[in-house]
């Protein structure tokens, strides 16, 4: 269990940030965090990582401190067992992928280049990998010195959708597999969907929401609606009906159309398929 | 031509250029990472050389190292080594005069670094030791290198510190500089030009070497 209360303020670019946070997470969940640009997410991570100190609170881990102004405590980034994968996958460039690997530790090497499936890419150089490569053997480097926490900073966010698929799922088998405690950032929602038990919502620099992603997604107050993004690659005609087929992420989605709202599309359309009353409805998005 | 000012001037040139990485090294590092207010102070201080005349720094240094300075005495009692019109002498004054030309290379190298990398090292359970030798030092050869050489080819150009301290004295602190300036006091012009043809030569297949190495490294880099 980590139970976070901490207090933090700082300078961005443009304005004064106040952070605020109170929460618990469970030990073996997997805990999106997501809200807005600057809301304080990444920030959270780098503290929980210690790469950032709070002004206030406490960061208490099982029922050792890792943070705690009143007793004066911070426990170096290097005592706290913990794997980053950072958006940019931060590999060393003067070392293999394998030296990277060693350079955490030199202990299940064969068990975690097999779980996240680089046993090929062992003997590349950093700069011969693909995004999605760097991303897999930075995943890797987190897991070899087997930490209790593996936090990730939108490590898919620069990916294409079917590498970012390929990674999610390899994520989730690595989570289970070895019983971590993940933390990811992450703006997508059906990255959270497909592989968090537990999200956290940040808003203005607070926690305004926290519960399963389901329920939270499925609120008023998130969304506005329930909807999503994707592109319409067929439009067929049944009868009187039309059937409108929709590319989201991986999925292919098919909506019931009239021959009114058939004719204000047109193929390679982005859209938005949301639902009203129980029933899916697809709106076209208009370039401002 | 006398060789001896050409030999002597590499020995100042390699011993200083020594001497300065090891100190530049820790000194830069501190000054790419900190934020302590006595940072400024600290980097402009390192950086005067760059824009104060070499009589100025050769003055001072005069009166510091001087046998009448308690400085002076003290080193001259405890190790025995006279700092004025020496050799050992000239290797202080230099380390001194050359400081920025090894320091802001490695400091701006280390600050271009993508921070990720030193903390993803110390997550690893690196000390910031190891993460400087093993991580961010063997990712900046380009600009270790570039110090290197700024400061190997500054030291052989010196001549206004080198005459202030440490004068004109065959095989301890006559100069290739130094010889030069005498040569055409003498109106030795022909040998004063062997000296200086070599010089440039020198300096432009050292700079040449540097750029050629810099611009391949970079291409690597950013691969």
């Amino acid at each position: 269990m980590i139970d976070i209360q901490l207090d933090k303020t700082y300078q961005s670019r443009q304005e004064v940030i106040q952070l605020r946070f109170n929460c618990s997470i469970k030990k073996g969940s997997f805990t999106a965090i997501s809200g807005k640009s600057g809301a304080g997410k990444t920030t959270l991570l780098r503290i929980i990582a210690g790469l950032e100190k709070p002004d206030k609170g406490f960061l208490k881990v099982d029922s050792e401190l890792w943070y705690s102004q009143l007793e004066k405590k911070q426990l170096m980034p290097q005592k706290r067992k913990v794997g980053m994968v950072f958006q940019e996958p931060a590999l060393f460039p003067n070392m293999s992928v394998i030296d990277n690997l060693k350079y955490a530790s030199t202990k299940n090497l064969n068990k975690v280049t097999q779980l996240t499936e680089i046993e090929d890419l062992t003997y590349r150089k950093i700069n011969q990998l693909s995004g999605g490569q760097k991303q897999r053997v930075a995943l890797a480097r987190a897991l070899v010195q087997e930490p209790q926490f593996l936090l990730l900073d939108e490590p898919f966010s620069a990916l294409d959708n079917t590498t970012r698929y390929a990674l999610q799922q390899t994520l989730l088998r690595v989570h289970q597999e070895l019983g971590l405690t993940t933390l990811m950032v992450t703006h997508n929602q059906s990255e959270i969907l497909r592989l968090a038990d537990h999200m956290i919502l940040i808003e203005q620099g607070a926690i305004s929401k926290q519960g399963k992603p389901l329920e939270l997604m499925g609120s008023t107050h998130l969304s506005g609606k329930f909807q999503f993004q994707g592109e319409l690659v067929e439009l067929k005609k049944e009868g009187v009906l039309f059937i409108a087929s929709v590319i989201v992420g991986n999925q292919l989605i098919q909506v019931v159309l009239d021959q009114l709202e058939a004719d204000q599309l047109s193929l390679g359309d982005q859209v938005i398929v949301a639902s009203k009353a129980f029933n899916p409805i697809i709106k076209k998005i208009v370039e401002a | 031509m006398n060789w001896e000012p050409i030999i002597l001037t590499f020995q100042l040139a390699a011993i200083v250029t020594a001497i300065l990485f090891v100190v530049a090294i820790p000194l830069a590092n501190w000054l790419a990472s900190s934020q302590s207010k006595v940072k400024p102070i600290v980097e402009a201080l390192v950086s005067m050389p760059l824009v104060l005349p070499p009589t100025v720094l050769g003055f001072y240094l005069l009166l510091a190292f001087g046998q009448n300075s308690s400085f002076g005495q003290f080193i001259n009692d405890i190790l025995g080594i006279r700092l004025i019109f020496s050799f050992e002498g000239l290797i202080v004054a230099s380390v001194i005069y050359s400081l920025p030309f090894m320091v802001q290379p490695i400091q701006s190298g280390l600050q271009n670094l993508p921070k990720n990398l030193r903390e993803a090292s110390y997550l690893m359970g690196k000390s910031k030791w190891e993460t400087l030798r093993k991580v961010e030092l063997p990712n900046i050869k380009p600009a270790l290198l570039t110090g290197i050489i700024l400061t190997f080819a500054h030291t052989i150009g010196e001549f206004g510190v080198v005459m202030m301290i440490g004068g004109n004295i065959p095989g301890e602190t006559k100069v290739a500089s130094i010889a030069i300036y005498d040569e055409v006091e003498s109106l030795n012009y022909a040998s004063a030009n062997q000296y200086a043809l070599f010089l440039i030569l020198i300096t432009f297949s050292i700079l040449l070497s540097v750029y050629l190495i810099n611009g391949r490294s970079f291409q690597a880099f950013n691969k």
